[in-house]
């Protein structure tokens, strides 16, 4: 991973981890372009502290001064950095473990089920069918917690696979 | 220090490559461990998507290599990015035999694949087509 990117990212993250530039950045974000007065005027902080955190996120690359007055320039969100950010928190987030436990369990189920002859269709599964006949099985809780979405299913899997 | 670009996970399985394979390559197999639903065309080039009913989520696969029983692989949309954010992620599962079962391993990478050039070209143009379009609205809106 080039350092450039990371250092990016770390902009990003030091940027965030500060509750007023947090403020900045998420006002900037939702109505636009906006002036250190026009800030001050929204958020309950002082103009010279938006103005020092301003020139703080400029140099940072988060946030571009557009040309005019002095006091009337105004500053807009750069979004390319928030990206380079989500591409490592998307990293992080990508969840392979519990996919690979569910098609683990897939595997030995359908194992036992096919030396099984008693009951064929228990665990019978098809396109479109919605939730396999293993999560219903599970503990009834929501499994699929966090926004990682690809193999979240694999919690109710691995608990159902566990009770046969 | 850092960031992954590349995951990687190996896991021994006690069926042979043939049922992983299945399991990794159909719509049936697709859908009893890793979506909810899926469907597949198994063909390089080839389009697949998996949807996720309770998340509302659909992922939007492109088959990339198709080596049965050994090499599957395809790229999608990396997670969190804009819908249309041209960078996708490269997976692929490589299945070896060992005894009767199977070492399955897969690999994601391309995290941060892009050069910077190329990406910081990608940014820029999003920023100005934004920009350009609002532009365009503001004109029409005032000519009219």
């Amino acid at each position: 991973m080039p350092a450039d990117i990371e250092a990016i990212a770390e902009h990003v993250f030091s940027a965030l981890a500060d509750p007023t530039r947090r403020a900045i950045l998420a006002a900037l974000a939702a109505d636009g372009p906006a002036t250190a007065t026009d800030l001050a005027a929204r958020l309950p902080i002082t103009r010279q502290a938006i103005a020092k955190h301003l020139a703080l996120l400029t140099e940072a690359g988060l946030v571009t001064a557009e040309p005019g007055e002095r006091r009337r320039v105004r500053y807009r969100l750069r979004s390319a950095p928030m990206r380079e950010a989500q591409q490592f928190l998307a990293a992080l987030a990508r969840d392979w473990d519990s996919p690979l436990e569910a098609l683990k369990d897939h595997l030995d189920l359908t194992e036992r089920r096919t030396s099984h002859e008693d009951s064929p269709d228990r665990h019978t599964t098809g396109v479109g069918g919605g939730t396999p006949a293993t999560a219903r099985e599970g503990e009834g809780a929501d499994p699929r917690e966090g926004r990682n979405g690809r193999g979240a299913q694999a919690d109710a899997v691995a608990r159902g696979g566990e009770g046969l | 220090m850092g960031f992954p670009d590349r995951i990687e996970r190996t896991i021994e399985l006690a069926h042979p490559p043939e049922k992983v394979w299945a399991a990794l390559t159909t719509a049936e197999g697709l859908a009893a461990w890793f979506g909810d639903e899926a469907a597949i065309d198994l063909r390089p080039g080839g389009a697949a998507q998996m949807r996720w009913a309770d998340e509302g989520f659909t992922a939007r696969m492109r088959v990339e290599r198709v080596e049965e029983p050994a090499v599957f692989a395809f790229t999608w949309g990396i997670f969190g990015l804009a819908d249309d954010d041209p960078r996708r992620t490269y997976v692929e599962f490589t299945l070896e035999p060992v005894g009767a079962g199977t070492r399955l391993t897969v690999v994601e990478s391309g995290f941060a694949q892009l050069p910077e050039d190329a990406r910081r070209k990608a940014y820029d143009g999003n920023t100005e087509g934004w920009a350009k379009e609002l532009g365009e609205l503001a004109a029409y809106l005032d000519a009219s």
